[in-house]
C-alpha cells in the first residue's frame, strides 16, 4: 500500500481472534502468516513473490 | 557492524540541564561538553582538550570560552583555541570539533556524523513538551544496556501487562491484537493497539478521575534512531472522538521517549509525559511523575539485567519472535537499513501537527 505521499508503506494487521498476521505490501499483494520474521522477510523481499 | 546510526540528530539533555555550567555527555562514544553561551544558545564541542586530552566538561567557562582546567588551553564557543599558556603562537591544529546543535522542544539536539550534512528540519518534532496547553512531567535516566533493548521494550508495549502490573499494565495489553505499519520513504514504524473496553489502570484513573472501564487506545509512531512517541488517548467505555475528529471528551497523553546510545552498552533514557488534562492540578502532576518514574526504573531494571545476560551470550544467539513482535522487529529492520545505508534519512512530522 502506498501512503498519501506515495510513500512505501508496508502494513500488517494481527487478525483479531486467531493467531494469524496478515501482511500487505505497498502494491497491494497480501500474505498470512503465524511468523512476523517469515512475513517480514515476504514483504521486504517485493517484488519477489508478490502477485 | 556498527550499532549506531550516524549522521541523524540525537537529544543530548534537555535544555533546561544546559546552563552557565559545562555539562559532559557521551553520545554514540563521543565525548561532548554542552553549555549555554551568554545570548543563550547552547554550544556543543568535544569534551577533550587537544593538548592532553582532558575533559573540558571538568574545566572552567570563561564568557562564552571554554579554559581547560589541566594547562589553560582556551576555546571560543565555535571550538577554535584562542590562548594557549606561555606562548602567543597558537598551532593551526589547535581546535576542538563543534557540534551543530538545534534546541527545540525542550530538548538539545546534537547531529553525530558529518557536519555538511546537518539538516534541521530533519528533526522530528514533540511539539507538546513546549506547549503551553500541555503539562510535561519529564526525567532522564541512564541505562547500562544497549539502545536496541530500550527500542525493543518500547515497541512491543505487551510487556507493561507483566512488568508495570498495578501501574500502566492491565491484561488487555498483552490480549489486544496491534497493527503495525512500516513507512519505508519517509522511515516511521507505527505500532496501533486499539482497546475497545478494558479495565483502567492506576496511571489513568488517578490522573482522569474516571472509575469504570475505559476506551484505551495507544498509537506508537517511532521515528529511528531516536525519537519515539505513544499517542495515549483515554475515554469513558464506548467514547469515540466525534465524525469531525474532535476529541473533547477524551483525555490525551503524549508519552515521548528521546532514545540516545552513549556508548555500545549503555542509553539515555529521556522520557517525558504531556498530557491535555487536570493540567493545573499539582498533585496530578506529582502522581503522574513519581507513577511514571517508578515505570521507567522498572524497565531500567529489567533492561540492565537483559544487558548482562546478552552481553555473556554467545554471537547469533536464538530468539523467538511471535504476533507481538511483529512492531519490533519492524523497528529492528528499519534501523539496520540505517546503519547499512549510513545517510542522513527523510524525516515526517508526527500525527497532529499542521
Amino acid at each position: 500500500m502506498s501512503g498519501e505521499d506515495g510513500a512505501r508503506v508496508y502494513l500488517v494487521e494481527w487478525v483479531p481472534g486467531t493467531n494469524t498476521l496478515m501482511g500487505t505490501c505497498f502494491c497491494a499483494a497480501q500474505m498470512i502468516s503465524q511468523d512476523p520474521n517469515e512475513l517480514w522477510d515476504w514483504l521486504h523481499g517485493h517484488p519477489d513473490g508478490h502477485v | 557492524m556498527d550499532s549506531f546510526v550516524r549522521d541523524q540528530w540525537y537529544v543530548a539533555a534537555f535544555g533546561r540541564e544546559v546552563g552557565r555550567s559545562l555539562l559532559g555527555r557521551t553520545i554514540l562514544g563521543e565525548p561532548i561538553v554542552l553549555y549555554r553561551r551568554i545570548d543563550g544558545t547552547v554550544a556543543a564541542l568535544a569534551d577533550r582538550c587537544v593538548h592532553r586530552r582532558y575533559p573540558l566538561s571538568e574545566s572552567q567557562l570563561l564568557e562564552d570560552s571554554i579554559v581547560c582546567g589541566y594547562h589553560g588551553f582556551t576555546y571560543d564557543s565555535g571550538g577554535v583555541c584562542t590562548a594557549v599558556p606561555g606562548q602567543t603562537r597558537i598551532p593551526r591544529t589547535a581546535r576542538v570539533p563543534a557540534y551543530p546543535v538545534v534546541e527545540q522542544d525542550s530538548f538539545v539536539w546534537v547531529w553525530i556524523g558529518r557536519p555538511e550534512l546537518a539538516d534541521p528540519t530533519t528533526i522530528p518534532r514533540a511539539p507538546w513538551l513546549a506547549d503551553p496547553d500541555w503539562v510535561t512531567v519529564a526525567g532522564m535516566e541512564p541505562l547500562n544496556a544497549r539502545w536496541s533493548l530500550l527500542v525493543d521494550n518500547l515497541m512491543d508495549l505487551s510487556h507493561e501487562t507483566y512488568l508495570h502490573g498495578g501501574y500502566i499494565g492491565t491484561p488487555e495489553v498483552a490480549e489486544t491484537p496491534i497493527t503495525t505499519e512500516v513507512d519505508e520513504t519517509n522511515n516511521v514504524v507505527q505500532v496501533s493497539r486499539r482497546m475497545a473496553d478494558t479495565a483502567c489502570p492506576p496511571f489513568y484513573s488517578r490522573s482522569t478521575g474516571i472509575e469504570g472501564r475505559i476506551t484505551r487506545w495507544q498509537d506508537i509512531e517511532y521515528h529511528p534512531p531516536c525519537l519515539y512517541l505513544l499517542h495515549s488517548r483515554i475515554a469513558p467505555v464506548g467514547v469515540l472522538p466525534d465524525a469531525d475528529g474532535t476529541d473533547d471528551h477524551a483525555f490525551h497523553a503524549k508519552i515521548v521517549y528521546a532514545i540516545t546510545p552513549s556508548t555500545p552498552t549503555t542509553t539515555y533514557d529521556f522520557w517525558n509525559v504531556a498530557r491535555d488534562f487536570a493540567r493545573d492540578d499539582d498533585e496530578v502532576t506529582r502522581y503522574l511523575h513519581d507513577s511514571n518514574h517508578t515505570v521507567v526504573m522498572q524497565d531500567v531494571v529489567a533492561l540492565n539485567l537483559l544487558e548482562t545476560v546478552i552481553a555473556a551470550e554467545p554471537p547469533g544467539f536464538q530468539e523467538l519472535s511471535i504476533n507481538i513482535d511483529t512492531g519490533a522487529l519492524a523497528a529492528r529492520r528499519m534501523i539496520a537499513r540505517m546503519i547499512a545505508a549510513g545517510t542522513p534519512q527523510r524525516a515526517v512530522q508526527p500525527a497532529g501537527m499542521a
